[in-house]
């Protein structure tokens, strides 16, 4: 958990904004801050609104098969990968 | 005592409804039966209660309490969540108490916002304090009541912690004071619009914002109050409003309540959670690992199969039928009555051959209760555990071919308890498509309780093989059906999204007060049914009409199913109750009357028999009586279709 002085010159030497991927991209266990949402059914994306998936909350990928489950809070929530594809986040540079 | 006392000044009445509203699984139900005393199905998974309960408290005279379906947020995105809506909207209540889940703060006051806009006396109760405490996390209570204007407790369900201050503060509850100001677009918009809605229980401002979301439960609601002059103009106040906004007005409003909601949190949290992994939470990776979760799933499935088909259908059974009343007490009834009645025909009809006794109760008490006594615990324990919800997220690419989502696992698994539930429970599905295509699966290819319990031991007493057999062909029509009938009903297929509730160890009053529920319900429901059942072939036997009906559907019992012509009693009865049925021909399969190739063709189609009279009013009841009829008449003729094809199959493979 605790980062290593490594991956803080890592974050140090590419602070891109365009770090920005689908949740499907992550790795397990991945902490990540999520930014935009592409296109998606509004029932679909306001449901995941009313669970706090929302642009500038920080939630954590749980897993990436055979679905993708995220944890929201203290909520896991399951997402088909169509869904998790279109909701856009960055990696959480942790705390140094 | 005396009259003086009904004549003193009454109380100051408090009468009034209380409605139980909150997000899905945390804790409404369970807080209701606290509150009432009057149990409610409690089990660990969102979409429990689909329709709302009303009781009484003594804890506060006069006031009714009204238990509700979850709700994620508004607008409702599905039936059950729409019960909830419209009690907002048109019952007279006294006050809204909201139960939400303290370890999901942000989601709880997501919703908290939306009910204190509505106007009416509130009460929150942070629930499940323990489990946010077992993740590190701690809460203020104080902070989140001082912003929201409104009295917050902190309580435990579970073990009734909290209940005091709780209905304290309930007898006082004061309208929240909290008023959010939105973009000044939307702020026009609501007091242009407050003098145009009709009376209702919320307040006009929460009815102009669910207008701008294009809540549709509010809008059928004032279709039938409004003019269509009134509508019109409201509609148009709505695009004028969304043209000066720029964004979708729900969009705006979100955003408006999302910072609000921040700052209450940032306050009320003292401490973050640790968010170390725990071993629930290691267990949870587990059972949706891409094999762990097969294996789990095998396991569970297998356990089922043990407990209810050997244990359950097997042993005690066996205890039961063969030992008690074959050997003890029907004997020894049919002796006495034997002696005691001179007439035959009341002996016929209560110890003979289809006597009420010797068919109708022996079969209901010897060899159903055991079966679904121990069906029921076994399920009891999987819906508390919460392990439910995660079969949908492996077993959502084979919905998919049905053009369904794993949301649909749900009430299909619940059909393995009761597909007359079951069907009601299609009403958290979204989409009308999504709940037809479900009722008709349940219909067709769900084995319920008390006939899975029957089949399973019927199958114990084979072998493993014929199980498989068995389990396979009802898979393989389920995914058949579904595929022919997602290609035929095409429409939008909804992509999963779906939460999984926190894995917990089930609580054994909780799993023995339900199943001790359930079982109450069963005698009440399928027992009379037996008798009539029972009465119905006596009387048949008695007119000769059986013997010429046995005879008559030879054809298709006999030639095309390849079963002995006495099946037929069986399956006639399995119109009424199909569970009847497989205990008739479990029956027959004890006696040596059936082969093993004879049982497994049997019981495939029985299981794909309609389920129960009580199912198709209640198809009806949520579906209409159009659909009920074409699925009735696709049911029966298709599983008498799958049998024959199946008997041909095993000769041909020659296994028996
Ligand atoms: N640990 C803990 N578990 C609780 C508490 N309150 C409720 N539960 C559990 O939460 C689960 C859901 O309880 P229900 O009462 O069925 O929840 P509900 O809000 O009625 O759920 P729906 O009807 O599905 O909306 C059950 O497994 C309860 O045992 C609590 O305070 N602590
Ligand atoms: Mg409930």
């Amino acid at each position: 958990m605790k980062p290593t002085l490594q991956k803080t010159h890592e974050n140090l030497v590419q602070p891109q904004p365009s770090d920005e991927r689908p949740l499907a991209d992550f790795s397990t266990d991945a902490r990540v801050k999520v930014r935009r949402f592409g296109n998606l059914p509004p029932a679909t994306l306001h449901h995941l609104q009313a669970y706090g998936v929302l642009p500038g909350r920080e939630i954590r990928v749980l897993a990436q098969r055979p679905l993708v489950i995220i944890q929201v809070e203290e909520s896991e929530l399951a997402l088909e990968e169509s869904v998790a594809r279109e909701v856009f986040a960055e990696a959480v540079q942790l705390p140094v | 005592m005396s009259a003086s006392h009904t004549l003193s000044p009454a109380m100051p009445t408090t009468g009034g409804r209380i409605a139980l509203v909150g997000n899905p699984n945390v804790g409404k139900s369970i807080l209701f039966h606290r509150l009432t005393g009057q149990y409610v199905t409690v089990s660990n998974y969102p979409g429990t209660t689909v329709e709302i309960t009303r009781g009484v408290t003594r804890a506060i005279p006069g006031a009714m309490i009204i238990d509700t379906p979850g709700i994620v947020t508004f607008p409702a995105r599905s039936e059950d969540e729409a019960v909830t809506a419209r009690v907002l909207l048109q019952d007279p209540l006294q006050a809204v108490l909201q139960v939400g889940d303290a370890k999901n703060l942000r989601r709880t006051l997501h919703l908290t916002v939306q009910l204190a806009e509505m106007g009416l006396p509130i009460v929150l109760a942070l629930n499940m304090i323990d489990e946010a405490e077992a993740r590190g996390l701690k809460l203020d209570p104080s902070s989140i009541a001082d912003a929201l204007g409104m009295p917050v407790i902190s309580t435990i369900a579970t073990r009734g912690q909290g209940m005091h201050a709780l209905v304290e503060a309930l007898k006082q509850a004061p309208v929240s004071s909290l008023r959010l100001e939105y973009p000044q677009p939307i702020e026009d918009f609501l007091s242009e619009s407050e003098g145009l809605f009709p009376p209702a229980s919320m307040s006009p401002r929460a009815l102009g914002l669910l207008w701008l979301a294009g809540d549709r439960v509010v809008a059928s609601w004032l279709a039938e109050r409004l003019t269509p002059a009134t509508l019109a103009h409201l509609q148009t106040m709505r695009t004028e409003c969304e043209s000066r906004l720029g964004v979708s007005p729900l969009d705006a409003i979100q955003r408006i309540r999302e910072d609000f909601i921040q700052q209450v949190v940032e306050r009320a949290i003292q401490r973050q959670s640790t968010g170390r992994p725990t071993l629930q939470s290691r267990l949870s990776r587990l059972t949706t690992h891409p094999l762990g979760g097969l294996a789990i799933l095998a396991l569970v499935l297998y356990a089922l199969y043990w407990f209810v088909g050997v244990f359950g259908a097997g042993t005690l059974v066996g205890l039961l039928e063969n030992h008690l009343f074959d050997q003890i007490i029907n004997p020894w009834i049919t002796d006495h009555i034997q002696r005691l009645i001179p007439w035959k025909f009341a002996v016929e009809m209560l110890v003979g051959e289809y006597g009420l006794w010797t068919m109708g109760a022996t079969y209901a008490f010897a060899l159903l209760l055991p079966v679904v006594t121990t069906f029921f615990i076994a399920f009891g324990v999987l819906e508390d555990s919460g392990y439910l919800p995660r079969m949908a997220v492996l077993t959502n690419r084979f919905f998919s071919w049905m053009g369904l989502n794993g949301q649909a696992v749900l009430p299909m698994v619940l059909g393995l308890g009761c597909v007359t539930m079951a069907t009601m429970t299609t009403r958290t599905l979204p989409s009308r498509r999504e709940r037809l295509l479900v009722t008709i699966l349940l219909a067709l290819a769900v084995p319920c309780s008390a006939q899975l319990g029957v089949v399973l031991g019927m199958l114990a007493g084979i072998s493993f093989s014929a199980a498989l057999i068995w389990g396979g062909v009802v898979l393989g029509v389920l995914l058949l059906v579904g595929w022919l009938a997602a290609r035929l009903m095409p429409g939008e297929r909804a992509p999963l999204v779906v939460e999984l509730p926190p894995l917990r160890l089930p609580v054994l009053s909780n799993v023995l007060v339900k199943t001790a529920a359930r079982l109450e319900w069963y005698i009440k429901e399928a027992v009379p049914l037996f008798l009539v059942g029972t009465l119905l072939l006596f009387t048949l036997d008695q007119v000769h009409i059986l013997p010429w009906l046995i005879h008559a559907t030879e054809p298709v019992v006999t030639d095309w199913l390849g079963l002995p012509p006495e099946a037929a009693s069986a399956f006639l009865l399995g119109i009424m109750r199909r569970d009847f049925a497989a205990t008739g021909l479990f029956h027959m399969q004890n006696h040596g009357l059936l082969s093993p190739l004879q049982v497994v063709v049997s019981i495939v189609t029985i299981t794909l028999f309609v389920p129960c009279i009580a199912s198709i009013f209640m198809i009806a009841k949520e579906r209409g009586w159009r659909t009920t009829l074409g699925i009735l008449l696709f049911v029966f003729p298709f599983a008498l279709l799958v049998g024959g094809v199946l008997y041909r199959l095993l000769l041909l493979f020659g296994w028996s």
